[in-house]
């Protein structure tokens, strides 16, 4: 099974637009910024299949283009083999971090919880990135992002489901990741894929168990899900270094720079909006401990490890040992 | 601790039990939580408290508390330290 679905070029998204069997699902500001370049462009209503005006029955969809951020990218992984089974799916981010133009998984809220499907039918068919995009992204915004990348590569390498393969290959892509800003640069959006794709593979941990109860029952726009990956990533990693080895063994063995990765952790989080957050946490530890995600940790996480936690999620928590 | 209470505390938090549902004879089929997740947080679990990392297959074959027991002492961990 493919990590990742294959890049296309953008010349080559150029051409599948202005094709009569190309239908094109993008988000408004996507369709804002690409409306003038594509003219002959079959546009999908942003609202979904329920909402469009079909093409001309005489011509079958034979390619969709959905173009936008994770969450819309996620509800057209849905619905795109509904509108068009035998379709092929090219996925345009115009925001990195989800990594759902390359991942098997949709995730979405209902009923006031995060739910989320693994199907590798969910996979779209290719990816292309537009490096315009990352100009459109504000500082604030690609932080929250860049957090995303991060907690799905160190998730994903200390996931107790990774095998040693995975394992070096998410150790190669901290590596990548460590290089980069986090900031806004159109690099964050290959790394972001792949990220999400090698995951995929093994599981994701606490700091996401965290994101995907908080960010519902908050209900806060400023807290979505890659701020909240953002926020938490480096208190996980202060109480996992305190609570077992897991993280000291494995990136030694896999050579990954453990003190670099918790800098850049400590960069992406915000001390004084995480220490807000602290009496949330505690009234919902208990969704906490039951997400899935927090169940496939690479540290066991107990009731009673909320105290640690939250003494991890303080300012003066310092570094991780 | 006692290696006994040590494997009681842990099936409580793995699989969320209150205490009072706890016991030794107790059965994957009982719990709820001992679903794949929890199979994959045991294996966790009990590596970090008893040092021995079951194998995918060990974790997966476990059908009870008593299992758990039984493939510790074939690591040679006994219960009664």
């Amino acid at each position: 099974m493919p990590d990742a679905p294959p890049v296309l070029p953008w010349a080559d998204v150029d051409a599948l637009a202005s094709r009569p069997d190309t239908v094109v699902w993008a988000s408004p500001r996507a369709r804002r910024a690409l409306e003038s370049a594509w003219p002959t462009a079959t546009w999908l209503d942003a609202a979904g299949p329920a909402a469009a005006a079909a093409p001309a029955a005489s011509t079958p969809i034979a390619t969709v283009i959905a173009i936008g951020a994770g969450a819309f990218l996620d509800r057209v992984k849905l619905g795109w083999r509904e509108r068009a089974p035998d379709a092929a799916l090219v996925a345009v981010p115009t925001l990195w971090g989800s990594g759902a133009e390359a991942s098997p998984v949709a995730v979405w809220t209902e009923g006031g919880k995060k739910q989320f499907r693994l199907d590798q039918a969910l996979r779209p068919t290719a990816v292309a990135y537009h490096p315009g995009f990352a100009a459109t992204v504000s500082p604030d915004q690609a932080r929250a992002a860049c957090g995303d990348v991060w907690a799905h590569a160190v998730e994903g390498f200390l996931s107790p489901l990774a095998g040693d393969a995975l394992r070096t290959e998410l150790a190669a892509l901290i590596g990548e990741l460590l290089v980069l800003p986090p900031a806004s640069d159109a690099r964050w959006f290959e790394v972001g894929g792949r990220a999400a794709a090698l995951q995929a593979r093994a599981s994701v941990g606490l700091v996401h168990g965290l994101a995907h109860v908080l960010e519902p029952a908050l209900a806060r726009p400023d807290l979505g899900h890659a701020r909240l990956c953002a926020l938490f990533l480096a208190p996980v990693l202060r109480w996992s270094a305190r609570t077992s080895g897991v993280w000291r063994e494995l990136t030694e063995r896999f050579g990954v720079d453990a003190t670099a990765v918790e800098v850049m952790a400590a960069r992406l989080s915000e001390p004084t909006v995480l220490t807000s957050l602290a009496p949330a946490v505690e009234a919902h530890w208990r969704a906490v401990l039951r997400d899935p995600c927090t169940r496939t940790s690479s540290v066991l996480v107990r009731p009673d490890s909320l105290a640690a936690l939250t003494a991890a999620m303080a300012p003066a928590a310092g570094g991780p040992s | 601790m006692s290696n006994r209470d040590k494997l009681k505390q842990l099936v409580i938090d793995v699989f969320l039990l209150d205490e009072t549902e706890f016991r030794f004879d107790l059965r994957r089929t009982e719990i709820d939580t001992w679903d794949s997740l929890g199979v994959v947080s045991l294996a966790v679990g009990v590596h970090e408290t008893f040092g021995y990392h079951p194998t995918p297959e060990e974790a997966t074959a476990l059908a009870g508390v008593d299992d758990v027991i039984a493939l510790l002492a074939a690591r040679g961990i006994a219960l009664d330290a």
